[in-house]
């Protein structure tokens, strides 16, 4: 997912054969009853005040940003659900039943998953939660044309939705039998991510009776230890306690410790930092001001805490686009940045990177020696041998985020000088990606991050740059990146058995691919990136857990 | 015409004039010659005009300073250049990273730009620096530039405009009068900041590109059509009532039993009488355009980025105010400095002009 | 009376007709490109542009376009191409701030603008007319968006200065009336200091010019003081035109005029709506609110011509 909003993916899922770090492959997974969250009990409190970043949507068939998807971890739940357990100490990445008993029974190679839905729980509506709403919450995905709809393509008899979305009537791989509480679902490839797919906000279940819109005002009902109350867009927001939660129903999701979350919304990073430092708001979810982060840092240090997070930000090239449809441009682009000044501008909130992958991957191997070491002279060389110096170039960039604007500006004044006119496009964060990823905008070269949504590199390379995923609209590969070997090789890798998805030689492989991908400048990569989360003094941090949806609300505790 | 004297003088009118000398034949001093003399005497009018050309200067001369002093362009990004200040090498911007050992990140904060150096730094960075490194007072000569083109030149035609839509509304009456009329109550009928970012933002989507004329979004001709358009009525209402009552007067009639066509009644009897009040008025749009300007670029609906104004300017610093507040205070006191001047200027020209005058913006 | 309200109310909704016209020329027209290709903007596919094209009638006469935007607006369907919230109810749920701000800002610029106004022309040559002359021009040369800052930055606590108050936001009325009137003194102040220089001096050169009219010399020849002049005869007749001024102003600011200001304090208004809009080249929020500001200027015209009216009775009968 994008680190604020994302376009529409539409990518084909990963085909065949991925062991996950977790998998439930073989009979019945862990039945979970441990307890995972580490939020002591009977640390709960009335009121949690935060700040929060302005986002893309509430509806949870709709959102593609961290800044709900934070909130939703205990909003919005689905068959299987991320462990709530810190990712610093812990594997964050986890998959525990969630509204079914297990994480599934794998049968048919990878081609066919079974679940139970646990008995007796309810949505914050008072409705029961059954087993077809599960497939009406597919469908509904589709009948909003959902930026989730990628990951369903693999499903049997899909096909019908995925022609014409709005009209999704039925998916035939989908079984549910509400008396037993039964789902199934069948594949048309084998595919063992499938399960991380059954834990993202796309999946969760709302009740079928949901209207098949953009829902918010209020967001649909949900089945978590939390319902949203209220939601008025960048403005505020009110979350309370589900009164349908029946206490550890559901092991792997904390009961809660606030009865209530208060949320005001601004995307004024001084503003947010200056209103969890007086103590007004408690939690602040913003990054804080960049260049007073010293200011910060000496007189609040305790509560504050850097994270760094499995994401890269780089600079698409639209490689059907002249100049970069030619290689000496991107590579030329490749030179004129300073990687160490693209973080610095973040105040020094990340880590310079040429690879595409994030270091934390087993599969990432450091290219060295450094491929493309800031050069000014080389990149200027490199424009002139192009044939393409002196050519208009407009560089899109979000307008509301100061970082991203300061980046585009710094990208504008370095194509200057060697050799394009270089022009700035500052579009709203919330229509950015939407607008970039539009292929009718043709839009050469800007500004764009990931972050995973889960620890696989074919949710990199599959979704980003696989030639074989571009689309007319809601295109993710922004720079239309197809080398015909890569895309072969990536198909390949990803339809490798489980056994052998992370042995030495896959990963070597993968890595070979993030080579050739950086030799090809496929893309300008620049920097992995580092959050912060602030806290007030009224609160104790050591509560705080960072799971692989961001600080975990739940399991906040005061002093 | 009289000649001018280099005695002082202490009486305004041509009569007192005439009776001071003793029933010497009255030679009467034009109004203008008058007008010069009482604005001459008034020093803070003059003082304030002075500093509003100063500015003007300084901003014109942008390159000049970039050449000769700062040797850092308006958009000339140095992110990672040192400068020498008091004899030791310091980072223009902070430098800081992060390494991540063993799993856990150690941070070295960076990317603080340095404050105004003054003489410090060899005429670099004299106001500081930005976060991308670039010179803030350069960029506040260069955004001078483009606020007072602006406000400067969407006075001039606004007022143009005015003009003729007053002479035409108030010499031909009727139902010339009431379309015209209604036309400013219509521009009037709007919030003037309202109305400005409604229009600055349709022609920014997409430029302009009707009747043949193709403009992009990002060209200045966009705020400057807009600025002027919205102070239209500002203008041309005060002036229509001056125009309707100066039409029944018996120059204008003689004029007519003359012969003169409307044109020539309009240009050469109407437009010299209201000529002290067009231009006290434009003295003072200039004023009320360049503070629009401002306004409609902190918003974002005016100069495009990354073009410098003082409206951008302010808004770039508006979330950096501990940090470097210079970013957003600096070209704030250019501004207030640059109005304030004229408005005095204004009051002691339109005291000049007409002693008791009425004229004035009515603003809304 | 009668005649002339009804002829004026009359004159009022064709205005507003026109105006609705205009509104619709430069948010429809103007732009040109594909609306709907803007509106489908998030879930663009060639079918949908289409189907949207067809149910927002873009593809009829432009005349009925006209039509059908009014009709929307008014029956409150209006729908923002960013985020599909509706327009109307997003301009409702500003209306608490937007009207606390213009209130509260109003009743210190008139206030304060009458004050000074009087004093400057009541001492008129002397130290203190200087003084506030001089504090005035300051005042209306100030770029409403640096105050607003440099106040934040010395008073609010935003890194420099002291924090005696708080730094925008807006408290509900209805939540905790104490927060509400503190967090809006800045704002309050900030939207006040132009009107202030302004009516000031406006006022001042209506007394001057008021202080010299026959009238008044017959009101002294009779004997009256000087006070009893200046409250019943001179400010009476010279705060007519300030009136006037004052019903146009604070119109514009409650129908969210004062965008700047609401931006600046991050007051969820009717104009921070708009000034979110514009990042966003959001039309229809930018629709609605203009529509809205004009509706409530011509509104308050009719109502400043009715006062008008009612005390001088020659306009009346013209």
């Amino acid at each position: 997912m994008r680190s604020k909003r994302t376009s529409v993916a539409i990518a084909a899922v990963v085909a065949a054969g991925l062991a996950l770090v977790v998998s439930a492959c073989g009979g019945g997974g862990s039945s979970g009853s441990n307890n995972t969250t580490s939020a002591p009990a009977g640390k709960t409190f009335p009121t949690l005040k935060v700040v929060w970043g302005t986002t893309d949507y509430f509806d949870p068939g709709l959102s593609y940003r961290l800044a709900s998807w934070q909130l939703f971890q205990d909003v919005y739940l689905g068959l299987v659900v991320k462990a709530h357990v810190s990712c610093q100490t812990d594997n964050c990445a986890k998959i525990e039943p969630g509204l079914a008993t297990t994480t599934g029974k794998v049968s048919d190679g990878g081609k066919d998953f079974k679940f139970t839905l646990r008995k007796g729980i309810k949505y914050s509506n008072g409705e029961p939660v059954k087993a077809s709403d599960f497939k009406a919450t597919i469908i509904r995905d589709f009948k909003l044309n959902s930026p989730g709809i990628g990951f369903f393509s693999n499903i049997v008899g899909v096909d019908a939705c995925e022609g014409n979305p709005t009209k999704c009537a039925d998916i035939s791989g989908i079984v549910t039998d509400d008396k037993a509480g039964t789902v199934e679902i069948k594949l048309k490839t084998p595919e063992s991510d499938f399960l991380y797919v059954l834990s993202i906000p796309f999946t969760a279940i709302v009740p079928a009776s949901t209207p098949q819109k953009d829902t918010e005002n209020p967001p649909p009902a949900a089945n978590g230890p939390y319902y949203i109350t209220s939601y008025n867009p960048s403005k505020s927001f009110v979350i309370k306690r589900n009164p349908n939660w029946k206490k550890n129903e559901i092991p792997a999701v904390p009961n809660g410790n606030p009865d209530t979350i208060d949320g005001t919304m601004t995307d004024d990073q001084a503003q947010a930092a200056q209103l969890v430092a007086s103590g007004q708001d408690m939690y602040d979810e913003n990054i804080l001001p960049v260049d007073q982060l010293q200011h910060y840092k000496s007189q609040y240090g305790d509560q504050i805490k850097f994270f760094t997070t499995p994401s890269t930000y780089y600079f698409f090239m639209n490689t059907r686009l002249a100049p970069f449809d030619n290689l000496k441009s991107r590579q030329a682009v490749n030179y004129a940045i300073d990687r160490q000044q693209l973080v610095n501008l973040r105040g020094g909130l990340g880590v310079p990177t040429y690879n595409f992958l994030p270091p934390s991957y087993p599969q990432y191997k450091k290219i060295t020696p450094d491929p493309y070491p800031y050069d000014l002279q080389k990149a200027k060389q490199l424009v002139q041998q192009s044939g393409t110096a002196g050519q208009k170039v407009t560089i899109y960039t979000i307008s509301d985020v100061a970082v991203d604007l300061s980046t585009g500006e710094y990208l504008q004044s370095q194509l200057n000088k060697i050799g394009w006119k270089a022009s700035l496009k500052p579009i709203a964060g919330a229509n950015y990606f939407t607008i970039v990823g539009n292929q009718s905008t043709k839009a050469q070269i800007g500004f764009t991050d990931w972050f995973e949504d889960y620890p696989y590199p074919s949710d990199w390379f599959n979704i980003l740059l696989n030639g074989e995923h571009i689309t007319k609209v809601h295109n993710n590969n922004y720079g239309n990146v197809n080398i015909k070997s890569a895309n072969k090789e990536i198909d390949r890798l990803d339809s490798l058995p489980p056994s052998q998805a992370l042995s030495a030689s896959t990963n070597s492989a993968w890595a070979k691919i993030d080579k050739q991908y950086s030799d090809n400048a496929a893309t300008a990569p620049y920097l992995n990136g580092i959050l912060t989360s602030f806290f007030s003094s009224k609160m104790d941090v050591s509560c705080d857990v960072f799971t692989d949806s961001q600080d975990d609300l739940a399991q906040f505790c005061m002093k | 015409m009289a000649t001018t004297s280099q005695e002082e003088f202490t009486l305004d009118t041509a009569a007192e004039l005439a009776a001071e000398e003793g029933g010497a034949q009255i030679q009467g001093k034009s109004p203008w010659v008058l007008a010069g003399r009482r604005l001459r005497r008034n020093y803070v009018a003059l003082t304030f005009l002075g500093v509003f050309f100063l500015i003007v200067i300084c901003c014109l001369l942008a390159p000049l300073y970039v050449s000769q002093v700062s040797h850092v362009g308006q958009n000339d990004v140095r992110t990672g250049a040192t400068i020498v200040e008091h004899g030791k090498k310091v980072n223009v911007i902070s430098q800081g990273g992060t390494k991540i050992v063993n799993g856990v990140p150690k941070i070295v904060f960076g990317g603080v730009p340095i404050g105004p150096q003054w003489g410090a730094a060899g005429g670099k960075y004299i106001l500081g620096a930005d976060e991308l490194g670039r010179d803030i007072a350069t960029r506040l000569l260069y955004g001078g530039r483009n606020s007072l083109f602006i406000g400067v030149t969407a006075s001039a035609i606004c007022t143009t405009l005015a003009v003729i839509l007053a002479l035409l509304s108030g010499y031909f009456g009727g139902i010339v009068d009431w379309i015209i009329s209604r036309f400013f109550d219509l521009i009037w009928a709007f919030p003037v900041v309202l109305l400005g970012i409604a229009l600055g933002t349709a022609l920014s989507v997409n430029g302009f590109h009707h009747f043949g004329i193709n403009i992009s979004g990002s060209n200045l001709a966009i705020p400057i059509a807009v600025i002027s358009f919205v102070f239209i009525p500002y203008i041309g209402r005060p002036l229509r009532g001056q125009v309707l009552a100066l039409r029944n007067r018996e120059f204008v009639e003689a004029a007519t039993a003359q012969g003169a066509g409307s044109i020539r009644i309009m240009f050469s009897e109407l437009l010299p009488n209201i000529a002290s009040s067009v231009l006290v008025l434009f003295t003072l749009i200039v004023a009320n355009c360049i503070l629009t300007e401002v306004g409609l670029s902190f918003l974002g609906a005016g100069v495009h980025l990354p073009n410098p104004s003082w409206g951008t300017m302010i808004q770039e610093g508006s979330n950096k105010l501990s940090t470097a507040p210079g970013l957003s205070l600096f070209p704030g006191i250019a501004i207030a400095l640059t109005v304030l001047s004229l408005n005095v200027f204004g009051d002691g020209l339109r005291d000049a002009l007409d002693p008791r005058a009425k004229i004035r913006i009515e603003h809304g | 009376m009668g005649a002339y309200l009804i002829r004026r109310i009359f004159g009022m909704l064709l205005v507003l007709l026109v105006v609705s016209f205009i509104v619709y020329l430069i948010f429809i027209v103007i732009p040109g490109g594909d609306p709907a290709e803007r509106i489908a903007g998030k879930v663009a596919t060639p079918g949908n542009v289409a189907a949207i094209r067809h149910k927002l009638g873009l593809d009829k006469s432009f005349i009925v376009q006209w039509f059908d935007l009014v009709k929307a607006l008014f029956t409150a369907k209006l729908v923002s191409y960013s985020n599909q919230t509706n327009v109307v109810s997003q301009i409702r749920q500003g209306l608490p701030a937007t009207f606390s701000l213009a209130i509260g800002a109003a009743i210190i610029w008139f206030g304060f603008g009458v004050l000074v106004g009087t004093i400057s022309a009541v001492t008129a040559g002397r130290l203190s007319d200087r003084a506030i002359t001089g504090l005035a021009l300051i005042g209306i040369s100030l770029p409403v968006a640096w105050l607003g800052l440099l106040l934040r930055y010395f008073l609010a606590g935003e890194g420099g200065g002291v924090s005696w108050f708080p730094d925008g936001q807006y408290v509900s009325l209805t939540q905790n009336p104490a927060q509400w009137f503190y967090h809006l003194i800045l704002p309050w102040f900030t939207l006040a200091v132009l009107f202030i220089g302004f009516y000031g001096r406006v006022l001042r050169s209506n007394i001057l010019d008021t202080i010299n009219e026959d009238f008044v010399r017959t009101a002294k020849a009779k004997g009256l003081s000087t006070r009893r002049i200046l409250v019943k005869h001179v400010l009476r007749a010279s705060l007519i035109p300030i009136v006037t001024l004052f019903g146009l102003d604070f119109a514009s600011v409650l129908g969210g005029g004062a965008i700047i200001t609401e931006t600046v304090y991050n007051l969820h208004g009717v104009g921070w709506y708009a000034a979110q809009s514009i990042q966003s080249e959001d039309l229809p929020p930018l629709m609605g609110v203009t529509l809205f500001g004009a509706m409530f200027i011509v509104v308050f015209s009719l109502l400043v011509d009715i006062f008008y009216a009612y005390l001088d009775p020659r306009i009346r009968l013209s």
